[in-house]
């Protein structure tokens, strides 16, 4: 069993930290770790220094928002290999896995067993499975093709509408490359990881494909949602295929398709369950003119989702189970930007459309009954073609009422075929006294529809005749502080999130099958987030985050899968101008431990990842690592039906990544 | 039933603590800073404009009777500054063998001694005003901050650098016309990376 930091313990060190004296590293230390007098200007020609959080481009302190981004440089710094490795530094977010693949990341304590309460876009293009509204962040979204994660969190439906309700994930790809541009990577670890990647970078085209073959890493000692074995195979592979051109000045066309074949993970021992997922989007983006003379941007785009579970049955190896999720969802957004004096206007329209192509399924076999004689088919959803269109208008204000004070007004109406007439807005007011410290504080609103499955969910066995859920609602209140110094800067944050009509899978009346439906009442989520980037010594870098959460309901019933204290730490040292060593730890706290199981892992725990990084020489750069080095066993099974959550951690991983590059 | 509810009391209360711990721990390093007399230091995004300043000025030549100032401090002058008393470290280079001497100014009148004159967007006006009439065309390099105006794409009379926002990242504009009037030369090597303006505004 792997050594456990205690809890106590845990406390102790993060106080120490946060109790140092100051002065024994604000001359030495830095913040986000960049000594920029030393950088090239080429280098400084490639920092991410601004956020897109208000549509303008803005110095991400003073964004009006609680915004964490991570450029290409962060991924190495983090020693992360899949976007969701990024998100378990962002504090106030924990990351829960599934039991099919993905991880789902609950913000501020929005649980789902879905990326359903996070809107995910990929440059400016919403990336969303109609089915499930759902969207994953491992190895199907390859780092190597995208240039800065930016993670806003708090409602956002002023300008995203539907779906940005905990908050929003926004990716940028590469940017295009003044001069021809080749990198190719491979990367190969434990539990047989092989991938591949191959770029070709220009100023008017970009090519990008990966191929990744493994087994998930979890361990056959892993338990189904039940409690039981779970022996299923764990063999998966991803590829992914990116085309970005620029025929003409201001205009990006782009094709993005991934095809993903993965394992069920925690399911009972008679079946073996699997998704196949084909998802290709294609979109055209117009961008033109300046903010101050006038400002145009327009994308349209299209999506079609082919995805497909399916069982086998153990001992015969016959197929038991088949569903089809295909959809298509397009649409697209103007906007136009203006300055008016101390204003900056913008306006905008958004038109989205989503249809349900193929949701049939066809059950051949029960773990109760065995084989049917004859299968049951039909389609998932009560309206098995349904349409729908969102039309909104949005706009927003940022007023600069003083060189330090700056007031961002914006609404957003959209107009529903299923939900009817929505109105969200958002205010924020930032003040930055001196060049060194910055205050937030905003209020606004969000609105999460419901996803097909949601409200047209055919129920089997049963006639019970369930309520079509309205969308879900929240209102957040936040207060942000930040303090800059030479080496060091910090940021607290404080949030009150008042959620209403929450949705929730329920069983029905008769114990069948289960349906979803609103919760009464509300019920509010308060917390504390706080990052601490220092410089420990020239050479030596920490970022430390932390967050709390306190959850009051309208119900006496306890909220086990939730951690309220959660942290991290990084540190970063380099070794020389071009190499470096990394070391991160994950933790969160103890949870209330529900179920019957006594050999379960429901305890706290930290994850302790290392990593190291750097260059052989001007072409050839490398990163290694090892993910869970403890091989921390975290596993707490639950039913996973319902507001029930299992929950489980990857085991350890060795990896090795070789990287060639040319004409950078 | 609701998965969200109301914790168990005891919980609450030992979370609660080691929130506030945390709180007094933000908070008494705020303070600590605050006794440490820093109060003024630069910021990271200015860092970040300073290293741009340096290295663009790394890449520019100046006349001979400039040049002859042999080891002699560089001046650049910063313009209304927030950053008034502050030496940012980032400006604590070497230019062309020099060390550089950062001074504030809060007037446009005697800029003689600057080889490097750093105006911030929201002085343009005063720019205009008060530097065009008399010093135009002197061997200063003038370097506009555009970068919190989200303005760009177009010349500025006497202004020779514009640091402008490109996306989510900073980039630089050089109005070549400006630069030669003034007898300066930049390097090819900078005018690879920059956006060239023209204009006559």
């Amino acid at each position: 069993m792997p050594p456990s930091l205690p809890y106590s313990r845990l406390i102790t060190i993060l106080a120490v930290f946060y109790l140092l004296p100051v002065n024994s590293w604000s001359n030495t230390a830095v913040a986000e770790a960049e000594d920029f007098s030393s950088m090239s200007l080429k280098d400084l020609l490639a920092l991410e220094v601004f956020t897109s959080a208000s549509l303008l481009p803005t110095q991400e302190s003073k964004a009006p928002g609680t915004v964490y981004s991570f450029s290409s440089r962060d991924f190495r710094r983090f020693g992360a290999r899949r976007l969701e490795d990024l998100l378990q530094f962002i504090p106030g977010i924990q990351l829960n896995q599934y039991r099919k693949r993905h991880q789902t990341a609950w913000a501020r304590g929005l649980l789902s067993r879905y990326n359903d309460k996070l809107l995910l876009i990929v440059d400016g293009v919403r990336m969303q499975h109609l089915y499930y509204s759902h969207f994953a962040l491992g190895d199907n979204l390859p780092l190597e093709n995208i240039a800065r994660v930016e993670i806003i969190l708090g409602p956002a439906s002023s300008l995203y509408g539907a779906n940005a309700f905990g908050g929003i994930i926004s990716v940028t790809t590469r940017n295009f490359s003044d001069t021809p541009q080749f990198e190719a990577s491979v990367e190969a670890g434990n539990h047989q990881r092989s991938k591949a990647t191959a770029t070709y970078n220009s100023r008017t085209l970009q090519l990008f494909g990966s191929t990744l073959s493994q087994d998930a890493p979890f361990d056959g000692e892993r338990r189904s949602f039940i409690g039981g074995a779970a022996p299923q195979p764990l063999d998966e592979d991803y590829t992914s295929l990116f085309v970005k051109a620029r025929p003409l000045a201001g205009l990006t066309l782009a094709l993005n398709y991934s095809e993903n074949n993965t394992p069920f993970l925690f399911i009972p021992d008679t079946q073996d369950a699997f998704i196949e997922e084909r998802m290709l989007t294609t979109s055209a983006s117009y961008e033109a003119g300046t903010i101050a003379t006038g400002r145009i941007e327009a994308r349209l785009f299209y999506t079609s989702d082919k995805t497909h579970e399916y069982e086998i049955e153990r001992q015969s190896r016959a197929l038991a189970y088949s569903e089809n999720q295909h959809a298509t969802i397009a649409g697209g957004t103007v906007t136009g930007l203006r300055q008016f004096a101390n204003h900056v206007v913008a306006l905008g329209s958004s038109w989205q459309y989503e249809e349900a192509e193929d949701m049939a399924y066809r059950r051949l076999f029960s773990f109760r009954n065995g084989f049917f004689e004859t299968p049951e088919q039909g389609s998932l959803l009560r309206d098995a073609n349904i349409r729908n269109n969102d039309y909104a208008l949005f706009v927003q204000d940022v007023w600069t009422l003083t060189p330090s004070v700056e007031l961002t007004l914006g609404a957003r109406y959209d107009d529903f075929d299923q939900f009817g007439q929505h109105l969200n807005y958002r205010s924020a007011l930032v003040y930055t006294p001196t060049s060194n410290q910055t205050w937030k504080v905003l209020y606004g609103t969000a609105m999460r529809t419901p996803g097909f499955r949601e409200y047209l969910k055919v129920l089997e066995g049963t006639d019970f005749s369930p309520p079509t859920p309205e969308p879900e609602e929240i209102k957040s209140l936040e207060l942000g502080y930040l303090y800059q110094w030479e080496d060091a800067n910090l940021s607290i944050g404080l949030f009150r999130n008042k959620v209403t009509g929450f949705i929730q899978e329920m069983p029905t009346p008769d114990g069948i099958d289960e349906y979803f439906t609103n919760i009464d009442g509300s019920w509010y989520l308060r917390g504390v987030e706080s990052v601490l980037n220092l410089r420990l010594a020239e050479k030596l870098n920490l970022r430390l985050g932390a967050s709390f959460l306190d959850i009051e309901g309208s119900t006496s019933q306890p909220t086990p899968y939730l951690a309220d204290w959660t942290s991290s730490i990084n540190v970063d040292y380099s070794i020389n101008t071009s190499d470096s060593l990394g070391l991160s730890l994950i933790y969160n706290n103890n949870r209330h431990d529900t179920n019957q199981f006594r050999d379960d892992q429901a305890e706290a725990f930290i994850i302790a990842n290392v990593f190291l990084a750097g260059e052989f020489n001007r072409n050839f750069s490398y990163a290694a690592g090892i993910d869970n080095v403890f091989n921390t066993r975290v596993f707490d099974p639950a039913a996973d039906f319902g507001s029930q959550h299992n929950t489980e951690r990857g085991v350890r991983e060795i990896w090795l990544r070789l990287v060639w590059s040319y004409g950078h | 039933m609701s998965a969200f509810a109301r914790r168990a009391p005891r919980c609450f209360w030992r979370s609660f603590s080691h929130g506030l711990l945390l709180l007094i721990s933000a908070f008494s390093l705020d303070r600590a800073a605050g006794d440490t007399g820093q109060g003024a230091t630069s910021s990271q995004i200015d860092n970040i404009k300073n290293a741009f300043v340096v290295n663009i000025a790394r890449f520019a030549h100046w006349p001979q009777q400039n040049a002859a100032a042999g080891n002699s401090p560089l001046r650049l002058c910063m313009y209304r500054s927030a950053e008034a008393d502050q030496q940012p470290k980032a400006l604590q280079q070497m230019i062309a063998g020099r060390p550089v001497d950062v001074t504030h100014i809060d007037r446009l009148n005697s800029p003689e001694d600057c080889s490097v004159l750093v105006v911030p967007g929201g002085e343009i006006d005063h720019f205009r005003a008060n530097f065009l009439p008399l010093w135009r065309h002197q061997p200063i390099l003038t370097i506009l901050d555009l970068t919190t105006s989200t303005q760009g794409g177009k010349a500025y009379s006497g202004i020779m650098v514009a640091l402008v926002r490109k996306g989510s990242k900073i980039g630089f504009e050089i109005n070549l016309d400006e630069v030669h009037g003034a007898g300066l030369k930049m390097s090819s090597e900078l005018l690879k990376l920059a956006t060239l303006v023209k204009g006559d505004n």
